[in-house]
C-alpha cells in the first residue's frame, strides 16, 4: 500500500508542477474519489472530488425535449446556395461539351486544309507571311458555331 | 443542412459545465445553457456564416454566466469561502456537499490572476491538452504550463492551509 501512496505522492508533485498527462490526472481523480484516503493526502481530496463532479456534470434528455419544443423541434435550416453554385455542375458539363466540339471542329478543319495542300511545294517565309495577310477565315460549320455560343453563355453566367 | 439538433444541442453539456463553473449554481447553469441555445436559435440566419460554432456558443454562454454572476455576486462568489485565515474557514463543506465543494474551488480559482482561471477551467473541467489550451488562448504550450503550475501551487497552498486549520 505504501508503494501506491508513494506513486500517488509522486504524481501529486508532478501535478502541482503541471507536468502530468491527462491520464495521470485521471488516476489522481480516481484515487481521491475513494472513501479511504490516507490522512497525509486528505487536504487535496476536496479539490479532486470537485473537479471530478464538475467535469462530469451534464444535463438530461428532458433538457433536449424542452429546447426542441421551444425551437420547433426538428426544424432545419437550408444553407444558402448562390446561383453560381447551383449552376456549377451544368456549367462543367456544358464546358466539356464545348471543348470536345471545338476540338472536333478544329480537327475536321485541319483535315480539310491538309487534303487541299497535299503535294504543294515548300513555301518561303515571305510566302507564308503573304498567305497570313491574305487569309480569310472560312465560315464556321454548325458544330463550331454552337460550341462558341455555349462558351459565350458560360462566360456570361460566370 | 444545418439544424438545431445537429449543430447546437451537442454542445449542451460543455456549455452547462462552463456555466456551472462560473455560477456555482446548477439551476442557474441550466437556465444559462438554455438561454444560450435560444439566443443561438434566434440568430439562426447567421449560422452559415459562423466558422466555429463551438467558439460562438461559448462566447454567448460565458457572457450570460458572467452577467448572472455579477447580478448574484453576494450569493455566490462573495459568499464562497476564500480560505483566508478567517472564521469562514471553519465552515468546511461536507465531503458529499457538491455546492460547498464547488464554492470553495470556484472561490479559489476566481482569486487567481488572469489567465489562470480560464486555464484551470479548460484543463480541470474541459480536460483539454496543454497544446489545445495554448491554441485556444493564443499562448505557447510552455506558457500554459507555467500559468497552470502557478495556479496549482496557489491552490495547493490554500488547501493545505484549510486542512491545517483542522477542517
Amino acid at each position: 500500500m505504501s508503494m501506491d501512496y508513494t506513486y500517488i505522492e509522486q504524481l501529486l508533485e508532478r501535478y502541482f508542477a503541471a507536468e502530468t498527462t491527462r491520464e495521470e490526472e485521471h488516476i489522481l481523480r480516481e484515487f481521491f474519489a475513494q472513501a479511504d484516503v490516507p490522512s497525509g493526502l486528505k487536504a487535496y481530496a476536496p479539490m479532486f472530488r470537485a473537479e471530478t463532479r464538475l467535469s462530469s456534470a451534464c444535463l438530461d434528455e428532458s433538457f433536449d425535449e424542452r429546447l426542441l419544443a421551444l425551437t420547433g423541434g426538428e426544424h432545419v435550416l437550408a444553407r444558402r446556395i448562390t446561383l453560381r453554385q447551383r449552376l456549377r455542375p451544368m456549367l462543367r458539363v456544358a464546358a466539356m461539351v464545348a471543348v470536345v466540339a471545338a476540338i472536333g471542329s478544329a480537327l475536321e478543319h485541319a483535315a480539310g486544309n491538309g487534303a487541299d495542300g497535299k503535294g504543294a511545294p515548300a513555301q518561303t517565309a515571305a510566302a507564308v507571311d503573304s498567305d497570313y495577310e491574305l487569309f480569310e477565315p472560312a465560315p464556321l460549320n454548325k458544330r463550331s458555331a454552337e460550341a462558341i455560343a455555349t462558351a459565350d453563355t458560360i462566360q456570361l453566367l460566370r | 443542412m444545418s439544424g438545431f439538433r445537429t449543430d447546437i444541442l451537442p454542445h449542451r453539456d460543455r456549455l452547462y459545465r462552463l456555466a456551472l463553473a462560473i455560477t456555482l449554481d446548477a439551476a442557474a447553469a441550466e437556465d444559462i445553457t438554455q438561454d444560450t441555445m435560444l439566443r443561438a436559435w434566434e440568430h439562426r440566419d447567421e449560422w452559415p456564416h459562423i466558422s466555429n460554432m463551438e467558439a460562438w456558443l461559448t462566447q454567448i454562454c460565458r457572457r450570460l454566466a458572467i452577467d448572472h454572476q455579477r447580478r448574484h455576486r453576494t450569493e455566490s462568489i462573495d459568499a464562497a469561502p476564500h480560505l483566508a485565515a478567517t472564521p469562514q474557514m471553519q465552515q468546511r463543506p461536507d465531503e458529499d456537499d457538491l455546492p460547498g465543494q464547488l464554492a470553495i474551488i470556484a472561490g479559489l480559482v476566481a482569486d487567481l490572476p488572469d489567465p489562470q482561471p480560464e486555464i484551470v477551467r479548460l484543463r480541470h473541467i474541459e480536460d483539454l491538452s496543454y497544446h489545445d489550451i495554448a491554441l485556444r488562448l493564443g499562448l505557447t504550450d510552455e506558457q500554459v504550463r507555467a500559468h497552470l503550475r502557478r495556479a496549482r501551487q496557489r491552490l495547493r497552498e490554500q488547501f493545505t492551509k484549510l486542512h491545517a486549520y483542522g477542517l
